[in-house]
């Protein structure tokens, strides 16, 4: 369990770093692929809820220092987390791969939505434009997440223990 | 355990969700308080030299490409400096010249020299000023600093001048401390230097005096500077005396044109009389 949480703070991390100078360059509309939204979902489906929201939470804060905005990071993470948390899927599963992945795929796809309205709504108490944002940034970012958790299925998490 | 404590136990998510939520909100709300800010300013502080050092990995492998960039704008601004170096000695001169017209009673038309050949014993100009700006054949050139030469062709907007470098040049000058006249003439060697021909020995001409145009001159007006003496040797009947030219020719951009030539009833007579 410490070498896993070592190895997820680890790779948080690094994600975050190619968050902020690799995926940034990749803008569409003024949307950009969140990878810690993926990278919380998977935590909170490997390790359930509670974990997830307390990892969202804790990258939310961190990365919300970097950015100005820790309240909002903070808690549209712990929300990624608690919505990821709802397809836990335990050691003990009997769940096939295929249907793993579909649970993967529509935790990403309910969490970027929720993390990303819930995002918009907070800054539009700040004042930018709501219409836009929902268009877009909650539209066609979440369609960018979808198009990252496939990949990242594809390459990266389909040969670990919990989606396996 | 009470039933308080076993419903919070089995809803321990929600209650971790509010807890988080009720934190975030506080941040949210507090998030202008000096110390979130100085938090802050320390994470963009990390951030930034993060970036920093990042972006500078990453211009190492665009080099060559910025070295390009800057040698073509080099390129560009040097060319604006020395056209604006070019504009300005061009304008301090054309300044000079004007400041000389202005001063002169004579009227002269300012030309720019367009064409030259400088490597012959015919040695010529083309400016561009021609009958449509009132010049006429015969007419004297020359700077502030000295006598050009004269207009032997004329078309609309162009003008042909026959410098003093050319050895079918000849001009009637005068010396400046006791008014001997002698005749200017090049003799195709240096452009710097011409020959001042016909001063007998019994004048008392000496190293170093001013040569102007004289009187007797059939185009030019009187007192141009045309040089100065440089040598004096005693020859058989004449001195042989060599003039450092008033002009350089070599940096020719400007001249006048004098409006004024000489009467022609004074030519008509000198001419009439010759062949008489």
């Amino acid at each position: 369990m410490v070498n896993n949480l070592f190895f997820n703070i680890v790779a948080l991390v690094i994600l975050y770093g190619i968050q902020l100078y690799a995926a940034s360059h990749i803008v569409f509309y003024g949307a950009l692929p969140d990878l810690v939204t993926i990278f919380t979902v998977f935590i909170a489906m490997q390790y359930g809820r509670n974990t997830g929201m307390t990892f969202g939470f804790a990258s939310g804060i961190i990365m919300g220092f970097l950015t100005g905005s820790p309240g909002i990071e903070s808690l549209v993470r712990t929300l990624e987390g608690f919505i990821g948390g709802f397809f836990h899927i335990p050691e003990d599963s009997h769940a096939s791969p295929t249907q793993k992945r579909k649970m993967f795929y529509t935790a990403v796809l309910l969490a970027s939505l929720f993390g990303k309205v819930i995002a918009v709504l907070m800054a539009n108490i700040i004042g930018l434009p709501l219409t836009m944002h929902l268009l877009y940034t909650v539209g066609v970012a979440t369609l960018m997440n979808m198009i990252i958790a496939v990949i990242a299925y594809r390459l990266l998490l389909r040969n670990t223990f919990i989606l396996n | 355990m009470s039933k308080v404590s076993k419903y919070f136990i089995a809803h321990n998510s929600y209650l971790l969700l509010f807890i988080y939520c009720v934190i975030s909100g506080i941040l949210i709300r507090y998030n202008e308080i000096a110390t979130l800010q100085s938090l802050q300013s320390g994470a963009m502080e990390l951030r930034s030299g993060l970036s920093e050092k990042i972006t500078g990995i990453g211009q190492y492998f665009t080099l060559t490409k910025q070295n390009e960039q800057l040698m073509q704008q080099n390129a560009r601004l040097l060319s604006e400096v020395l056209f604006q170096e070019s504009m300005l000695k061009d304008s301090v001169e054309i300044r000079k010249l004007l400041e000389f017209r202005d001063k002169n009673p004579v009227r002269f038309i300012t030309a720019k020299v367009v064409d030259r050949r400088f490597d012959s014993k015919e040695n010529m100009l083309i400016v561009n000023a021609g009958s449509n700006q009132g010049v006429r054949k015969d007419m004297a050139v020359l700077t502030p600093d000295g006598l050009i030469g004269r207009v032997i062709m004329v078309s609309s907007n162009y003008s042909r001048v026959m410098p003093v470098i050319h050895t079918d040049f000849s001009v009637s000058v005068v010396s400046d401390s006791n008014r001997t006249n002698g005749i200017l003439q090049w003799q195709g060697e240096s452009e710097r230097y011409a020959s001042l021909l016909h001063v007998p020995l019994s004048s008392a001409l000496g190293n170093n005096e001013n040569i102007y145009t004289s009187d007797f001159s059939t185009f030019a007006l009187k007192a141009i500077p045309v040089g100065r003496i440089v040598k004096l040797e005693e020859g058989k009947q004449f001195y042989d005396i060599t003039v450092e030219l008033a002009v350089d020719f070599s940096s020719l951009h400007y001249v006048l044109i004098a409006e004024k030539t000489v009467d022609q009833e004074k030519i008509d007579i000198m001419q009439t009389t010759d062949s008489q």
